[in-house]
């Protein structure tokens, strides 16, 4: 583990206090920042992100941790990582959606960047209408203007 | 929950509570990072996508949108085709495509590839050394080749991240001496680094039997999304030669 032991407690909208290495804690970098101005306190509120997905982002960023110590067999630790962020990432929208809210506010870039490829993955092969519920958007077009829309991407639609 | 539904979902994580939909919220996303899922989409599905909603499709339009495919590393290379049929004016265009995959049909034999057909340019013609793609844009610098016809030098954009076409600027070009006057068949284009080179020949009216090459660069800004500005780098005299030289071909190398 990192030189320092040194504890931070990461506070949750709800309140709830969660306990982390420096190292794990230094993983958002909204933190990293604050503890480099020198904001030394040992408990930090993150106000915006409540209990159960402060919970994961700590759990994503203590395993990313943990395999960035370990000395050699690089690759299978990549390969561990790989499989622990697919699990991981593994989640109904909603979460995801929140863990990529939470990743964005802290500055997780790996979390955020994996939260983004599945919202993809999960899109790519979808009718409009299922895309329209996964981000909950209304269909503002009038038919007149979708048959338009359709009609500009007619290469796109022949059969 | 109702008896039969209960026994319907027999799922192996029976510990886990399914959320009611009406219970949960659903979480949204701004548009910023409704822009990062979408750049890691492929070009392909954003047709469908575009369907979802207004401002889903001017997302999709966007330059952030572009720029963010190019800082994740997720540009594609798009094949354009022109093709001129017979007893036809107005070349058809055509970008290689693969057609979505169909959740239930598994025919994997045919890989799927097709030229699709885009919207008809509002030029009348177009001519091989007329035509360069700069960036994602395709030029089409071609006025009418018929002698009658009063020569112009009418510019066509093919805007390769919406496939539509539309008029370009033609008022810049103007500033190139001698090019709005010019056949624009003999008008010959590269991307030359970003920006657009410009070669074309002229008479040179004191020395009977030559005539000079000239060439332009011009340096291409999208504003607005909309309007494509030219601005002319330079513009010179670059060679003399004899009245039957044709330009062949202009080429850019990058070292």
């Amino acid at each position: 583990m990192s030189e320092s032991n040194k504890k931070i407690s990461l506070i949750s909208s709800e309140g709830e206090a969660f306990e982390v290495s420096e190292a794990v804690a230094r993983e958002f970098e909204i933190v990293a920042h604050m503890l480099e101005d020198g904001c030394s306190g040992s408990s930090i509120p993150i106000t915006t992100v409540d209990s159960n997905i402060l919970g994961k982002v700590i759990e994503y960023c203590t395993k990313h941790v943990e395999v960035g110590n370990v000395e050699g067999n690089s690759e299978k630790a990549e390969k561990d990582l790989e499989e622990f962020d697919k699990r991981f990432i593994a989640v109904e929208m909603n979460t995801l959606f929140s863990l990529i809210l939470a990743a964005n506010y802290l500055n997780v870039k790996g979390l955020l960047n994996i939260g983004c490829q599945k919202v993809a993955d999960t899109i790519k092969d979808m009718k409009p209408e299922e895309v329209r519920s996964i981000f909950n958007i209304e269909n503002d077009y009038t038919p007149a203007e979708e048959e338009v829309v359709r009609k500009e991407n007619e290469w796109a639609f022949q059969p | 929950m109702s008896p039969p539904e209960r026994k319907r979902k027999k799922t192996k994580q029976s510990l886990v509570l399914e959320p009611t939909p009406e219970s949960t919220p659903i979480t949204s996303l701004p548009d910023d990072l409704v822009v990062s899922c979408l750049a890691r989409v492929s070009r392909l599905q954003y047709p469908t996508l575009s369907l979802v909603s207004k401002s889903f499709r001017s997302l999709l339009a966007s330059p952030h949108l572009y720029e963010t495919r190019s800082s994740l590393g997720r540009t594609e290379s798009c094949l354009y085709v022109c093709i001129r049929f017979p007893d036809e004016t107005i070349p058809r265009w055509f970008t290689l495509c693969q057609k979505p995959k169909k959740k239930n049909k598994r025919t994997k034999k045919a890989s799927g590839y097709v030229l699709a057909k885009l919207p008809t340019p509002p030029s009348r013609s177009a001519h091989w050394s007329g035509l360069v793609a700069v960036g994602s844009d395709i030029y089409n610098i071609g006025g009418p080749i018929d002698e009658a016809d009063e020569p112009s030098s009418s510019v066509s954009i093919l805007d390769c991240r919406s496939n539509t076409w539309r008029e370009g600027p033609r008022q810049s070009l103007k500033g190139v001496k001698g090019l709005d006057k010019i056949p624009p068949c003999t008008v010959t284009l590269a991307d030359f680094g970003g920006k657009m080179a410009v070669l074309w020949d002229r008479d040179v009216a004191s020395t009977g039997g030559d005539k000079m090459i000239w060439c332009a660069v011009i340096a291409l800004e999208r504003r607005n999304d909309e309007d494509i500005w030219g601005k002319v780098e330079w513009s010179d005299t670059v060679l003399e030669v004899p009245e039957s030289c044709i330009i062949i071909r202009v080429l850019a190398a990058t070292l």
